[in-house]
């Protein structure tokens, strides 16, 4: 037996993908598992690394932390200064970037098929050998301060920071934008930088997704050469619960800058584990994300209140929300609130129809498919569903859960969700018909 | 009439391209490697084509076509692809007006057929136009929450002087609001004629099924006169700066030059000279005025190809004290860059990156539909099928050319938008 192949373990898994190819799993010997999809439609390959540790566990005094880390860590190493990593990368026209979430973090990389071995042990450099240089950290916590500013300049991020804000409270790593804090940015340290590091690169948790034109003995030569010096050794992170707020039912008024108003309705929802995460998913295709969507038939196409209009459910570890919002002129705030609490009670007092059910259900099949051609979208679904616990596998049973749920599913979730009282933010605009 | 289409002209890459005797072009690319299809339908027609009492009435179109057909009353046609799982947008630009559905499979032929109904039997329903007024209207307010979209409307305006180009694509408030159903009507009957579309359909699909289906369908669509082509070629020397005062935090400038057309091949040096410039971390603009000088928060650079003038520009979002220095900086860059041109290095970097660009950028059967739809509406197939050969044919010597012939820093108009 090869060297190599004596650095995998025994158990390797294979899954049958219904959407092309057959999914493998293994685990390097220092125990990072490995998803791969062999995909030859183009010579091209992705690949995901992730860690279950990300701002979701930083101490918010120090807000701002992870993504500063991965900033840095983006910059330079021991190896490689600023310009030589930047070259090298560039050089195999690959493309190395950061993924800061709230629930997991990790790197994305993307290259041609006959620069994946190199630009891989750029990408373990990054991550074995970060510089943590000081004058980086300092350029970066300005950078990231302004990124935050920027967001003043549009209406929804200037909406949807003060949401979650006051939705999850001060405390919650939820309550603020990955970047961090304008406030707590300064005073992060690269003491604090070294010590997110530790936490996120010595996890037993992280995993790695590729997909696309490299074979199996390359991938796993690839990785053995890079990655076995990482070492895991800090168990996976404890599902963290933060408490709920209590919430005054009166609405929130700001005045804005903007020539437009702006609405945002945000219910509590629950997390991705929840008996009624996919109903709550599959009730948001019902409302939003098309053209067929209650949202955007009664506020957009009857009653010609906005041009965007939709809802949001984000897939969450702890407490998640269901958010509608619409962007319009202050003429027609009130119209548009009682459009909203219509729409929402006819979901608590009216059953789906079988035909809109199955019509959701076909729409969102077929979104599916069309997302999944990319092979850098495929090596993202199977990493987060793998990284928040549920296995990549997930991804295709998400379709099997999903099409099982029921109009009575809908009607109950929709009246355990929206008949509590949802936090509302009116942003007021400075022009608009009075 | 008849509704029969020549041989194939052309084939490359397992590419068919034919017209229509109607002089619908066809493009259809059969690829079964997923089960899914991207039906792209392309009218050679944007905001170039408007005349001042009709600025955003390509867009307001786009919409209005939204609103219903003969054989597809309401919103049939969006609830068919959406319960087919499929999903239906479109897009319109300064040059032309993009409609398309990505659907499973099965659902490719009633695509083509709820596509060309919609584009050859709009009914324009009067409540309907009324409605979609305050949509759009709406949407321009959005448009100008957003700084980004409102400095490339402002350096469209200041870089062009004399061609169609400086028309705004989202248009007037005040033409959407007014404008009546004749001239709605007028403006679709004059533009939306056999020989300005083009159809391209990419995926999983019986071509034989596919290549019936769109001559019975926009193979009946009755021919009409070809509207004269806009001004697209821009002959004034005149360059001129402008700033904008709004309520942004930052300051954004666009700056740019004018540069070749789409006939030229000059494009594909284009490409690489505003890429070594400011594309990626490595990239001259990046490194100096981002990392070595701390000016920028960020920069960046490319070519735009129209069919006519192009452009050239450089992008950068900064302090609103740091505006002398970061013009300065980048004038340096580039004066320094038209002097010595690149290095080999620097060249064979980015002929590779462009490579790998072209390669991600191609994935989906939607991005392919969208290129050929894109480059044959605009009468210039032979650009994209070429590409990446010719990008591989550029020396320094090019691009140092190019950047003499182009560039200096009396031509490049400054465009920015300041905090009040």
């Amino acid at each position: 037996m090869s060297k190599i192949a004596a650095g995998i373990l025994c158990a390797v898994l294979f899954y049958t993908y219904a959407f092309g190819g057959t999914v493998e799993s293994f685990n390097l010997k220092n125990g990072i598992k490995v998803i791969y999809k062999k995909s030859d439609t183009s010579d091209i390959v992705a690949l995901k690394i992730y860690s279950p540790v990300s701002v979701l566990h930083e101490d918010v005094s120090k807000a701002g932390v992870t993504s500063l880390l991965y900033n840095v860590m983006n910059k330079s190493t021991k190896n490689r200064s600023v310009s030589a990593l930047a070259e090298d990368i560039e050089n195999l026209g690959s493309s190395i970037s950061t993924e800061v979430e709230y629930d997991y973090s990790g790197f994305s990389l993307a290259s041609m098929s006959e620069n994946f071995d190199k630009t891989v042990e750029i990408l373990a450099d990054m991550i074995l050998n970060p510089a943590f240089d000081e004058k980086e950290l300092e350029k970066e916590k300005i950078l990231n301060s302004e990124l935050i500013k920027s967001r003043q300049d549009s209406i929804s991020k200037t909406a949807n920071d003060k949401f979650i804000c006051d939705f999850y409270g001060p405390a919650h790593p939820y309550s603020y934008p990955v970047y961090g804090k304008i406030e707590t940015l300064n005073s992060v340290t690269r003491a604090d930088l070294i010590k997110m590091y530790e936490k996120i690169y010595s996890n037993k948790g992280i995993i790695i997704t590729v997909v696309g034109n490299v074979s199996k003995k390359e991938l796993v030569k690839s990785l053995e050469k890079y990655f076995l010096n990482l070492k895991l050794t800090q168990p996976q992170p404890e599902k963290i619960q933060f408490a709920c707020l209590k919430r005054s039912d009166s609405d929130v008024v700001v005045d804005s800058k903007f020539n437009q108003a702006f609405i945002t309705y945000a219910y509590d929802a629950p997390n991705v584990y929840d008996k009624d995460f996919v109903t709550l998913k599959l009730i948001s295709s019902i409302l939003g994300g098309r053209m067929t969507g209650r949202l955007f038939i009664e506020l957009r196409e009857k009653l010609g209140l906005a041009y965007e209009v939709n809802s949001i459910y984000p897939t969450r570890i702890d407490r998640s929300y269901f958010e509608i919002y619409i962007g319009l002129d202050k003429k027609n705030i009130e119209t548009a609130k009682k459009g909203i609490e219509k729409i929402t009670a006819d979901l608590c007092n009216t059953a789906v129809s079988e035909e809109e059910l199955k019509d959701t259900k076909n729409f969102i099949k077929g979104v599916y498919l069309l997302d999944h051609q990319p092979v850098e979208r495929q090596a993202y679904y199977m990493a987060v569903r793998e990284i928040l616990g549920l296995g990549y596998e997930y991804d295709e049973k998400y379709m099997s859960v999903l099409g099982n749920v029921t109009s009575e599913d809908i009607l109950n979730a929709a009246n355990k969700y929206f008949k509590s009282m949802p936090y509302k933010l009116i942003m007021t605009s400075e022009s608009g018909d009075k | 009439m008849s509704a029969g289409y020549s041989l194939a002209y052309c084939e490359y890459k397992g590419v068919n391209c034919m017209k229509l005797s109607n002089g619908v072009t066809v493009v259809i690319k059969k690829d079964d490697s997923v089960p899914v299809a991207s039906v792209n339908v392309w009218i050679k027609t944007g905001s170039i084509n408007e005349k001042p009492f009709q600025a955003g009435l390509s867009h307001f179109i786009e919409h209005l076509m939204f609103k219903g057909s003969k054989n597809y009353q309401g919103d049939l046609m969006t609830r068919n692809v959406e319960k087919m799982g499929g999903i239906i947008n479109a897009a319109t630009s300064k040059e032309y007006t993009c409609y398309y559905i990505d659907i499973q499979k099965d659902g490719c032929i009633e695509a083509i057929k709820m596509l060309a109904d919609t584009v050859s039997n709009p009914m324009f329903p009067a409540e309907e136009i009324e409605q979609e007024r305050k949509v759009v209207v709406e949407e321009i307010q959005r448009h100008k929450d957003s700084p980004q979209s409102m400095l490339f409307e402002y350096f469209m305006e200041t870089l062009y002087k004399d061609s169609d180009y400086k028309n705004s694509i989202i248009g007037s408030s005040d033409v959407i609001k007014n404008i009546s159903r004749e001239e709605i009507i007028k403006y679709y009957k004059t533009h939306y004629v056999p020989q300005n579309i083009f159809v391209a359909v990419v995926g999983d699909f019986d071509k034989e099924k596919v290549l019936n289906t769109i001559k019975d369908t926009f193979g009946y669509f009755e021919k009409g006169t070809v509207p004269a082509e806009p001004v697209i070629i821009e002959t004034s020397e005149k360059v001129t700066d402008f700033t904008a005062k709004d309520k942004t935090v930052h300051t954004y400038l666009l700056a740019g030059f004018k540069g070749p057309d789409m006939d030229s091949d000059d494009i594909y040096v284009a490409d690489v000279a505003l890429s070594i410039l400011g594309s990626g971390k490595s990239s001259r603009l990046y490194r100096v005025l981002k990392e070595e000088k701390n000016i920028v928060f960020s920069i960046n650079s490319s070519f735009m190809t129209l069919r006519g003038t192009g452009s050239a520009f450089i992008s950068a979002v900064f302090e609103p004290s740091k505006y002398k220095e970061a013009v300065e900086a980048v004038e340096n860059e580039l004066d320094k860059f038209t002097k010595e041109g690149p290095t080999e290095a620097e060249l064979k970097k980015i002929k590779t990156n462009i490579k790998s660009s072209w390669l991600f950028g191609l994935q989906t059967f939607s991005d392919q539909a969208g290129q050929l739809g894109y480059w044959y509406s605009q009468g210039h197939p032979e650009k994209f099928e070429n590409y990446l050969k010719n990008v591989d044919k550029i020396t320094v010597d090019d691009v140092k050319k190019f950047m003499n012939k182009y560039y200096s820093k009396e031509k490049m108009s400054k465009v920015s938008i300041c905090p009040k």
